[in-house]
C-alpha cells in the first residue's frame, strides 16, 4: 500500500500517543488503587456500589443503634437487680422485726433501716443512661419520672408508657426501654407497709401481710429485670448479625471498586512495554528516507 | 524535409516539460505537511506528428508538452469521509457532554449526592435512637443542609450547561452559515477558472477542507456540478445552491433537534449541532430525573413529619422548603431557626423517636411517584443509566474514530505527497532534462558543422 510521508509521521505519533495513553491510566489505577472511578467505567457494577454503600452505612447505624440499645438496657437490668436486692434486704429485716424477741426499739432501728431503702429505691427508679436521660420514663425521658406524694402509696409516676423501639435491623424493631412504674410502686408500697407495721409493732401483720407484699414485689421486679436481660442477648445478637452484613457488604464493595494489584502492574508493565516499542519504531523508521542515498 | 531546426524545437520543448515536471514536484514536496492538500500529477503528451512530402512522404514526430497538472483525489471516499465525520463529531460532542454529566453527580463517591442522601437517612435513624439527644437533632440538619446544598448545586451545574450549550448552538450555525459563505466564493472562483479552460487544483483543495471542516458541524450531502461546482444539502435543506449560500435560522428546538424561520423545518442529524442538541437534552433529562427524586423525597419526608409533634409542642410543620425541583429544595424556616422544631414523634415527648425511624425507613420504601422504587434504587438506576450512555457514547466515539482513521488513511494512499516517491520522480525528470539539454547540444554541433563546413 501507499503510504503518505505526513501519514506515516502520523501513524508513528497516533501509536506513540495510545501506547502512552494506557500507561498513563494503568498508572492512575494503580495510584488510585480503584477500578471504578465513575459510573461508565462499570455501569452496572456502579448501580451495585451505590446500593451497597448505603445498605452498608445503614448496617453501620444499626450497629451503634443495637449497641446503644443494649448499654441503656444493660443499666437498666443492673438498677433493677439492685432494686431486688434492696428488697431481699428488706424481707430479712422484716422477719427479723416480726420475732418476739426484738423489743420495740429495736424495731424502730429496723424501720429506719427500711426507710433508708425506701429512699435508695426511689433514687435506682430514677437512674438516668450516659446521656442524663432517664431509664425508667417511658418517652418523658427529660422529667423526674419518680416523686415522693401525699397520698397513698406516697410514690407517683410522671412518666409515660412509651416504648422506645429502635431499628437494628432489617425489618427488625426492638424496644430498648423498660416500663417499671407498676413494679416499682409496688415494691416502694411493700417497703412503706413494713415501715409502717415496724413503728406500730404489729407482729402479726408484719410476718403475714407484708412479707406476702414484699414477696410479690420482689417477684415482679426480678420478673422485670429478667426480661431486660434477656433483651440485652437480643440486641447483642443483632449487633453481631449487623456486623457480619457490614463485613460483607464492605467485600461486595471492594470487589467491585478495588483495582486488582497484581493484574494492574501488569496492565502496567504491557503498557510499559509497549510504549518502549513505538518509540523504539518511531526512532527507527522516521530516520529512513530516499535522501540518505542519493547525490545531488 | 523539416527544417533545420526542427529538432531544437522537439528538445526545447522537453526541456520546458521537465522543467514544468520538476515544478510539480517541488509543489507537492512543500505541501508534504499542508492539511487537506492533494499530490498533482502532471501529464505529459505527444504532440502531432508531422507528415513531409518528399521522395516518399514521412512522418515524423514531433515530441511531447504537457497535457495538464491534475490533482489525485478520490471522491467517493471523501463523501464516506464527510458522513463519517459528522456522525464522528456528533458522538465525541454527546460523550464530552455525559462526562460531563458523570462529574456533576461524582458518583460513586463520597462527595456525592448519594452519600448525602445516605448520611441524612442515617441521621434520622439516629434521631430515632436518641431523640431527647440533641446532638441528633444537630446531626439531622446539619446532613439534612448537605443533601440540599449537593443536590442544588448539581441543579445549578446542569441548568448552567444548558445555557452554555444553547450559546454553543447558536455559535455553531453561525460558523455553518459563514463556512457555506465561503464555499460560495471558491465554487464561483473555480466556475471561471474551469470555464476559461485552467485546472483550479489548489481552489479544489481549499473547498474540499471547508467541506470536512462543514461536516464536522452538521450532517452533509454534496453534489459536484458538470461545471465543477458543488452543491451541498443539509438534509431536504439547500445551503450552498451552488453559487448561492442559503443561510440557516438560528432559531431552535433542541428536543426535536430541528432549526426552523417559521415556515420551514430543517432536521438536523449529525455533525457537533446534533451533539449539541444531544447534550441539551441529555442535561434536562437528567435535570428532571433528580427534580422528581427531590420532589418524592420532600413530599414523602414533609408529610410525615408534619404529622408528627415538636418539642415546642407545635405539629403541621414542614421540614423542608420549596415547591418543585431540586433547584428551591431548603430547609423549612422553622427547622433552620430551632432544632426543637424537628419533630421526632407523635407525641411530642423528648423520647419518642418513632416518627424519625419512619422518615430513617423510608430511603427503602417503595415510592409510586418514582415507578415503585425507593429513592436511593431510584438514584443508583439514574446514575447507571447515566453510566451506561458515557460508556456506550465513548464505544462508538472510538469506533468512529477507527473507521475515520481508515477513511483518512485510505484517502491519504491516494493524495497523499510521499518524499521518498517525490525523490524518484525528481531524479526520473533529472535525467530526462539531461537526455534533453545533450540532444540541444547534439542538435547545434550538427548545425554548427554545417555552419562551418559552408561558412568560410
Amino acid at each position: 500500500m501507499r503510504i503518505s510521508s505526513f501519514q506515516k509521521y502520523e501513524l508513528l505519533q497516533r501509536n506513540m500517543a495510545s501506547a502512552e495513553g494506557r500507561l498513563v491510566s494503568a498508572q492512575s489505577m494503580l495510584a488510585s488503587g480503584k477500578r471504578l472511578e465513575r459510573p461508565s467505567d462499570d455501569p452496572f457494577g456502579a448501580h451495585a456500589v451505590l446500593l451497597f454503600r448505603a445498605s452498608k452505612s445503614l448496617t453501620d447505624q444499626h450497629r451503634k443503634a443495637a449497641q446503644a440499645g443494649a448499654a441503656d438496657l444493660r443499666m437498666a437490668e443492673s438498677a433493677l437487680g439492685e432494686i431486688g436486692d434492696l428488697m431481699k434486704r428488706a424481707k430479712v429485716l422484716t422477719v427479723q422485726g416480726a420475732t418476739a424477741t426484738v423489743d420495740q426499739s429495736g424495731r424502730l432501728a429496723l424501720a429506719e433501716q427500711i426507710r433508708s431503702l425506701k429512699s435508695r429505691v426511689v433514687e435506682l427508679a430514677n437512674s438516668r443512661d450516659a446521656g442524663g436521660h432517664y431509664l425508667f420514663a417511658g418517652f418523658r425521658v427529660d422529667k423526674t419520672p419518680f416523686a415522693l406524694g401525699p397520698t397513698p402509696p406516697y410514690l407517683e409516676y410522671q412518666g409515660d408508657q412509651g416504648v422506645q423501639y429502635v431499628e437494628v435491623g432489617p425489618g427488625l424493631t426492638l424496644p430498648k426501654n423498660v416500663l417499671a412504674d407498676q413494679q416499682v410502686i409496688d415494691a416502694y408500697s411493700a417497703l412503706e407497709d413494713a415501715e409502717q407495721r415496724l413503728l406500730a409493732g404489729d407482729i402479726s401483720g408484719l410476718s403475714g401481710v407484708t412479707l406476702e407484699l414484699i414477696d410479690d414485689a420482689t417477684n415482679g421486679i426480678q420478673l422485670l429485670r429478667a426480661e431486660a436481660g434477656s433483651r440485652v442477648n437480643q440486641f447483642e445478637w443483632a449487633e453481631s448479625q449487623a456486623a457480619k452484613r457490614s463485613d460483607e457488604f464492605a467485600r461486595q464493595i471492594s470487589d467491585r471498586e478495588d483495582a486488582d494489584l497484581a493484574q494492574t502492574i501488569v496492565e502496567m508493565q504491557t503498557a510499559q512495554t509497549a510504549y518502549q516499542a513505538a518509540l523504539a519504531a518511531f526512532s527507527s523508521t522516521a530516520g529512513l528516507s530516499l535522501l540518505d542515498y542519493i547525490r545531488g | 524535409m523539416p527544417s533545420s531546426f526542427f529538432g531544437i524545437d522537439i528538445a526545447s520543448r522537453a526541456l520546458r516539460s521537465f522543467e514544468m515536471a520538476l515544478n510539480v514536484t517541488g509543489h507537492n514536496l512543500a505541501n508534504v505537511n499542508t492539511e487537506g492538500y492533494s499530490r498533482q500529477r502532471i501529464t505529459i503528451e505527444q504532440t502531432p506528428s508531422v507528415t513531409f512530402y518528399g521522395l516518399l512522404p514521412t512522418t515524423l514526430g514531433s515530441g511531447s508538452w504537457v497535457h495538464n497538472v491534475s490533482r489525485i483525489r478520490d471522491a467517493f471516499l471523501e463523501g464516506r469521509f464527510l458522513q463519517t465525520n459528522s456522525e464522528g463529531s456528533r458522538l465525541g460532542q454527546l460523550q464530552s457532554s455525559l462526562v460531563q454529566l458523570e462529574n456533576v453527580f461524582g458518583e460513586p463517591g463520597i462527595d456525592g449526592i448519594q452519600s448525602a442522601m445516605t448520611s441524612m437517612f442515617d441521621a434520622w435513624h439516629q434521631l430515632s435512637v436518641n431523640p431527647a439527644d440533641e446532638g441528633s437533632r444537630l446531626n439531622v440538619r446539619m446532613t439534612a443542609s448537605l443533601f440540599i446544598s449537593r443536590v442544588r448545586d448539581a441543579h445549578n451545574q446542569m441548568v448552567g450547561n444548558v445555557v452554555r450549550l444553547e450559546g454553543e448552538a447558536t455559535d455553531t450555525i453561525r460558523n455553518i452559515n459563514q463556512l457555506a459563505d465561503e464555499i460560495v466564493e471558491l465554487n464561483t472562483e473555480i466556475r471561471q477558472q474551469a470555464a476559461s479552460g485552467a485546472q483550479p487544483n489548489d481552489l479544489m483543495d481549499q473547498r474540499d477542507l471547508l467541506l470536512r471542516r462543514l461536516s464536522e458541524l452538521v450532517d452533509i450531502r454534496t453534489q459536484v456540478m458538470p461545471d465543477q461546482t458543488i452543491s451541498v444539502f443539509i438534509h431536504q435543506h439547500t445551503l450552498v445552491n451552488p453559487i448561492e449560500a442559503k443561510p440557516l435560522p438560528l432559531t431552535f428546538d433542541a428536543a426535536t433537534s430541528t432549526l426552523t424561520d417559521g415556515s420551514k423545518s430543517i432536521l438536523i442529524r449529525g455533525g457537533r449541532l446534533a451533539g449539541i442538541f444531544g447534550s441539551i437534552n441529555a442535561n434536562n433529562m437528567y435535570s428532571s430525573r433528580l427534580d422528581q427524586l427531590v420532589d418524592d423525597v420532600r413530599t414523602q419526608v414533609n408529610t410525615i413529619h408534619a404529622g408528627g409533634t415538636n418539642l415546642n409542642g407545635s405539629t403541621g410543620i414542614d421540614f423542608f422548603a420549596g415547591s418543585a425541583g431540586a433547584g428551591d429544595l431548603d430547609l423549612d424556616p422553622a427547622v433552620l431557626a430551632d432544632i426543637r422544631n424537628i419533630a421526632a414523634g407523635a407525641s411530642g415527648e423528648s423520647g419518642d423517636g418513632g416518627l424519625a425511624q419512619a422518615i430513617s425507613a423510608l430511603r427503602d420504601l417503595p415510592s409510586p411517584a418514582l415507578g415503585g422504587r425507593s429513592v436511593l434504587s431510584y438514584y443508583a438506576d439514574m446514575i447507571s443509566t447515566l453510566g451506561q450512555d458515557a460508556k456506550s457514547a465513548g464505544n462508538s466515539v472510538e469506533t468512529q474514530a477507527a473507521v475515520l482513521t481508515q477513511l483518512e488513511t485510505q484517502q491519504q494512499a491516494i493524495s497523499g505527497v510521499n518524499i521518498d516517491e517525490e525523490m524518484a520522480t525528481m531524479m526520473r525528470y533529472q535525467r530526462s532534462f539531461q537526455a534533453a539539454a545533450k540532444l540541444l547540444s547534439v542538435l547545434d554541433q550538427t548545425t554548427e558543422e554545417l555552419i562551418k563546413s559552408f561558412g568560410r
